[in-house]
């Protein structure tokens, strides 16, 4: 089966068969054999990857996959052909939604746009507070605000989307 | 005071201060009682205490931070004693003055201590009266704007706006320039009146990259004043201290005595009982001044309690308890090298961000000379209510050299998944050529971002995409697996790929 990644933007192609007990990862003509032990019933695993040991912690959301290797937090997209093939064409075709997403778990301490407001890209559009530190959220896109999903006092997951533009 | 014994102690903190606090409770033969918040039910506080009261939701505003719940509480179980661990209501004098009138012991200073240095104006008026240096700038509150003007000019620029009632880094401007002056002190002024409900604010002179050392010092009721020498905190972000050692690698033996013999003189002028800190900055000519003191037990105590090899919560017990110092200034000396680390619930690979989650898996270090501080356990939530700090991880070794190298093997074993931590960072720091060479300031980790930043080889980005798109594969035929089994409808993927249950058939 083949995967599309994405890591901070650049894309890689990976194809995983099964292999032995575990499974075969090919990517750019290098073959890794990779085996996968569960570490306990919640989301750490036991990697050995051509022998070498790494400890990952795992958490998915939609095609989204966070990882936590060797204590680093790394995110990435992990589309199929099928998908893949979709983003190609909706990202030719310059069709991309505006969103500001919640960056992290947090309470909402305020919000500094309202519906039909514009806004300039880099624009801080709300407050975001958690451990008693408050972050600014930016829109990176400009637009004119179609819908809040969020108000004051809410508490936000991580990716949850809070502000659309037209 | 009279003595009084203390023999069961309500310790108004979570995390591990309140553990702190309750193993030197339990070595002195002190039943503990813990308080605790809905959201911290099966923390290790609660555990390890003798008894434990819910003191309400999970927000600090309505648990930690009440009072009248936590005097309450320690009445109901029959208490004769609080410890407010740091932060929540460690600093607060009415907060003090409360468990007092309820007949209770404050293991820690008075009221009138602690409002004498909170307030900082008066705390500056004071140090300046007993002949401590404070860094140059004001001792009144900026009258009008001419007055402000002129006292920036004869400070010389860049010049510090601060609240007198500050803290948290609100209500502080800094200001390069006579024009930005007075529009920034209006900011600063009406910060602070909207946070601390007092808009009084003075100028201080900004010291260029300054080190900031801090010296413990500890007081009892029979008029005794020691120091334990100083700490070294200048490796801090955005005014977070991050890594803590002792001794400083700036000091020379002429330099500590004189910065201990001011912090004693310090804490003198001001009748102070129990343990304390004087935070100081010094410049690159080595001048030193004083700039607070916090009136508490600090996070970093640590490394002072390694090198001198004295328990200072329990010299906090005793004192509290009426009795006198149980050593003078000559018996106390300090042996080694030791470094402090602070892990943070926080992503520093992407601005330093709160993370929040459930801790999957924990290994902690151990081994020769290593000190782990930890509130964490298996299945731990590491919530949005609290403050970041999870744990800290202090070395002891004959030298600098040989910390460094144990506090990077420390680091090394340290393993946390679910949760994302500034470990990579800790690491980095420690193996800089700045932290290394020991020349470093409050500035260096904010001026030389590439030396901090995460480096991820094109090499190491092919490994991560390789493991997610594994991942990816194996979770979401185990998904499939699943959902066939539930009797989802036909065409999810057959049984075999169960040999991919990671664990699952091995």
């Amino acid at each position: 089966m083949k995967y599309h990644v994405l890591v901070n933007g650049n894309h890689y192609e990976v194809e995983i068969t099964r292999h032995g007990g575990g499974v075969r990862a090919r990517h750019a003509d290098h073959d890794h054999q990779v085996d996968v032990a569960t570490l306990d019933d919640g989301d750490a695993y036991s990697l050995l990857i051509d022998g070498r040991s790494v400890d990952v912690g795992v958490e998915e959301r939609g095609d989204r996959v966070e990882l936590l290797v060797s204590g680093r937090r790394y995110s990435s997209e992990v589309l199929g052909e099928r998908e893949w093939l979709a983003r190609s064409i909706q990202a030719a075709s310059g069709e991309g939604e505006t969103v500001v997403r919640a960056v992290m778990t947090g309470i909402v301490r305020d919000v500094l746009v309202a519906p039909g407001d514009e806004v300039q890209p880099g624009q801080v559009v709300l407050i975001l507070e958690a451990m008693k530190m408050e972050n600014e959220v930016k829109a990176d896109a400009g637009g004119t605000v179609s819908a809040l999903h969020c108000a004051t006092g809410d508490t936000v997951e991580l990716d949850q989307l809070l502000v659309e533009f037209d | 005071m009279t003595a009084r014994t203390i023999k069961t102690l309500l310790v108004a903190n979570r995390g591990e201060i309140a553990l702190r606090v309750m193993r030197t409770c339990r070595e002195m033969g002190i039943r503990t009682v813990a308080v605790y918040s809905d959201a911290d039910r099966d923390a290790l506080h609660v555990r390890a205490a003798f008894a434990a009261v819910n003191i309400g939701p999970a927000p600090s505003a309505k648990s930690y931070l009440c009072a009248d719940k936590i005097v309450q509480a320690a009445l109901d179980t029959g208490a004769d004693a609080i410890h407010p661990g740091f932060g929540f209501l460690s600093e607060n004098a009415a907060f003090v003055r409360q468990v007092r009138e309820a007949g209770l012991i404050f293991v820690g200073p008075s009221p009138e201590a602690m409002e004498a240095m909170g307030d900082k104006i008066e705390a500056r008026r004071r140090m300046l009266a007993a002949d401590v240096p404070v860094v140059p700038g004001t001792t009144e509150p900026a009258e009008d704007d001419a007055t402000l003007v002129a006292d920036a000019e004869r400070i010389g620029y860049p010049v510090m706006i601060k609240a007198s009632a500050g803290g948290g880094g609100k209500g502080i401007r800094i200001v390069h320039t006579p024009d930005e002056l007075l529009p920034a002190a209006q900011r600063a002024s009406s910060e602070a009146a909207t946070a601390f409900g007092n808009g009084a604010v003075y100028l201080e002179k900004f010291l260029l990259e300054p080190r900031h050392i801090e010296v413990q010092i500890f007081g009892d009721s029979h008029g005794n004043v020691v120091h334990l020498g100083e700490r070294e905190c200048s490796i801090q972000r955005r005014h977070q201290k991050v890594v803590e050692e002792r001794p400083s690698p700036l000091l020379n033996a002429e330099l500590r005595e004189r910065m201990g013999a001011m912090a004693v003189q310090a804490a003198k002028a001001i009748g102070y009982e129990n343990a304390g800190t004087l935070e100081f900055l010094v410049d690159a000519e080595r001048n030193f001044y004083m700039l607070e003191m916090n009136t508490r037990l600090q996070v970093e105590h640590p490394v002072t309690e390694l090198t001198c090899g004295i328990d200072m919560v329990r010299w906090q017990m005793l004192v509290a308890q009426g009795e006198a110092l149980p050593l003078s200034q000559d018996q106390i000396t300090h042996d080694g090298h030791a470094i402090e680390c602070r892990l943070y619930a926080e992503d520093a690979d992407n601005g330093f961000l709160p993370a929040t989650g459930r801790v999957t898996r924990l290994e902690l270090p151990q081994g020769p000379g290593v000190r782990v501080d930890s509130g964490l356990f298996d299945g731990m939530q590491v919530g949005l209510h609290y403050d970041p700090m999870l744990a800290k991880i202090s070395v002891h070794a004959d030298d600098r050299e040989h910390a460094i190298a144990r506090m990077i093997r420390a680091l090394a074993e340290v393993t946390i998944t679910g949760v994302v931590t500034n470990l990579p960072f800790l690491r980095r720091v420690l193996e800089s050529e700045a932290f290394r060479s020991g020349r470093y300031d409050t500035g260096t980790i904010e001026s030389n971002p590439e030396t901090f930043a995460p480096k991820v080889s094109e090499v190491r980005e092919q490994q991560v995409a390789v493991i997610a798109a594994v991942m990816a594969h194996v979770l979401r035929r185990r998904r499939g697996f699943v959902d066939r089994s539930e009797g989802a409808p036909a065409g999810t993927p057959s049984a075999w790929v169960d040999a991919y249950r990671p664990g699952g058939s091995r």
